[in-house]
């Protein structure tokens, strides 16, 4: 097999416009922790859902655009398809048999995907499990773009992490991976509640209020957030780590092997 | 119909049911909802009636336990408890579980709009620059049912050799025959896209990805106006930012080459009924009939059912009354709807 231009050779331009939509779409999402900061005028906060919102769709539109051009060639595709098959058809086993509090499925194949393939691929992973399963499950809707924005970013951030060429103990690799696996198990939730957050108006101790500064808007999300999503997030943090302590190491072979296979040449950062 | 009137449908049907919160039009939209999945000729999965009841009920608890403003206080919880102590109130309760059908309906809408559009066609809605990722959620759309079908039998076959589960452990022996086959289809499916001249993937030009770019940041700042400042400007800035991304995107998708297998087209008739729609939908939701949301704060009171309205609503029933009639005369040699 003659071995394809991968995503090996890739000029920095586009690295650098995937970073800023990206770095776009994350402070669409911490818009309302900056909101006093920057002059906020109580009047205009009712458009602010609706801003991020759409702000935050473009975003993962331009990230999806460029991430696809390149790393997609026939082979990314198939293989894409098959792990997205794959990790959709675990999301719906998990809306049949619903696991204790917030915990999914879908994480560890997508980290794992990430982790082995890189940092386009792992982003596409991500955003595309969330928007094949929505279908499948028929769970599409408004909060679709931030399902696949923050699973992307799962995918996406996997790629970074180190130890890949260096031979690591299995262990260490393991480690590593169920670390990630716990944070993003929280992060996760977090960075999902706020797409509704400052939309609901709850108790006002713990709701946004339009001109507060960053600091006391934080405490009150601190405050929302350890009441109504600590304890469903940590089912999903403990179950990304046990995902990855148990099914990693023989899911991690065969993508190895299969990226060997399909010549896929690892994009190098 | 076309996929496009029914994604036009989904939306309009979504916007409608958040801009109007209230019991009465929120019960209304479900029934129209219920009404067009079962003129549908293809899926007709049942609507869990489980979800319809969970989600206001939990609404209306979560809500009441949060919320302790209204007139009519049902109990008191001792003020020492976090968060949840305080005056529980029937207003608050009532909110809630308005809120909890709402997103209930919504729920069902997008069931509808997902059964009633064959997944084939749904990946065909994604422009030209897409085309790439189309092909993955296409794919993928069509291999997760033959994913499970395999699930099954790799099930049967360690059954057979003594193979029970009880814990996480034991489902490696299921997980991993799974993952390989399914690289292996991977492998054997990229052969078969490589032989057919799929082999290469499309690069963005820096021209466009530049233009995409500036338009996400322009967006941005005009967002960031529109937040900070209000008026004219913001709004102005993000409209030109969005123009400018969209021709980005339209300018990349020319670099894709591609032509569509039985394509249906607009016909007049989907014109007529995309039409319907946008006109019920704007209708109700630039305000024709004043804020149709209810608000059962500081007092509770009985919702109120205006006719014009509700009348709007139903006109979104336009598409599953095209289909039905056009139905008893089906093209020939037409496919079969197909899930």
């Amino acid at each position: 097999m003659t071995r394809q231009p991968g995503p090996a050779g890739r000029h920095a331009f586009s690295l650098i416009v995937f970073a800023l939509a990206g770095l776009l779409g994350v402070a669409a999402l911490g818009y309302p922790f900056v909101a006093a900061s920057l002059g906020q005028g109580a009047g205009r906060a009712a458009d602010a859902p609706l801003v991020v919102a759409g702000l935050l769709t473009l975003c993962v539109l331009g990230m999806l655009v460029e991430a696809q051009s390149g790393s997609l060639n026939a082979r990314g595709i198939a293989l894409m398809g098959v792990l997205v098959a794959l990790n959709s058809a675990l999301r719906l086993v998990e809306n049949i048999i619903p696991g204790p509090g917030e915990f999914s499925p879908v994480f560890a194949l997508i980290i794992l995907a990430g982790y082995v393939f890189g940092a386009r691929f792992g982003f596409l992973t991500g955003a595309l499990t969330l928007l094949v399963s929505a279908v499948i499950t028929a769970g599409i809707g408004p909060w679709l773009p931030y399902q696949m924005f923050t699973a992307g970013w799962v995918g996406m951030s996997a790629g970074w992490l180190p130890g890949r060429g260096l031979n690591w103990p299995r262990w260490k690799t393991l480690a590593l991976l169920a670390g990630f696996g716990v944070m993003w198990g929280f992060a996760y939730g977090a960075i999902l509640n706020l797409s509704f957050w400052y939309v609901l108006a709850g108790d006002p101790a713990t709701a946004w209020v339009p001109g507060l500064d960053a600091g006391a808007i934080i405490a009150r999300y601190g405050g929302f957030y350890a009441v109504t999503s600590f304890v469903p997030d940590l089912f999903r943090a403990l179950g990304n780590a046990a995902l990855l302590v148990v099914f990693g190491p023989p899911t991690l072979k065969a993508l190895r092997r299969a990226r060997r296979q399909l010549a896929f040449e690892r994009e190098t950062e | 119909m076309n996929a496009a009137v029914w994604l036009a449908w989904a939306l309009a049907g979504a916007a409608v049911t958040l801009s109007a919160r209230h019991p009465l039009y929120a019960l209304l939209m479900l029934t129209i909802a219920l009404i067009s999945r079962e003129t549908s000729p293809g899926d007709r999965r049942a609507i869990s009636p489980w979800l319809l009841l969970t989600l206001p009920l939990f609404g209306a608890v979560f809500n009441a336990l949060n919320a302790h403003v209204g007139d009519t206080v049902l109990l008191r919880l001792p003020e020492a408890l976090p968060l949840i102590g305080g005056p529980i109130t029937a207003e608050a309760l009532a909110y809630g579980a308005v809120s909890g059908l709402s997103f209930a309906v919504l729920l069902v809408w997008f069931g509808v709009f997902v059964a009633r559009v064959p997944a084939r066609e749904l990946a065909h809605l994604a422009p030209r620059s897409f085309h790439a990722v189309a092909l993955v959620v296409t794919l993928a759309l069509g291999l997760a049912p033959a994913t499970r079908t395999r699930l099954r039998e790799i099930q049967a076959a360690q059954a057979a050799r003594g193979h029970r589960p009880r814990g996480v452990r034991d489902w490696l022996p299921l997980w991993v025959p799974l993952l390989v086959a399914g690289l292996e289809q991977a492998s054997q499916l990229a052969e078969a896209m490589m032989a057919r001249g799929y082999a290469s993937a499309t690069r963005l030009r820096r021209r466009d990805l530049a233009l995409i770019v500036a338009g996400l940041i322009l967006a941005a700042l005009g967002g960031g106006a529109q937040l900070t400042q209000g008026g004219f400007g913001g709004l102005a800035l993000m409209c030109l930012g969005l123009a400018v991304f969209l021709g980005g995107l339209a300018l990349s998708g020319r670099a894709v080459a591609r032509t569509r297998y039985r394509d249906r087209g607009m016909r007049p008739m989907d014109w007529m009924v995309l039409a319907l729609i946008l006109a019920a939908s704007g209708a109700v939701l630039f305000g024709a009939f004043g804020t149709l949301a209810w608000d059962p704060y500081p007092t509770l009171f009985m919702p109120s059912f205006q006719l014009g309205a509700g009348l709007c609503m139903l006109l979104l029933l336009a598409p599953a009354a095209a289909g039905a009639l056009a139905q008893p005369a089906p093209a020939a040699g037409a496919p079969a709807p197909r899930r």
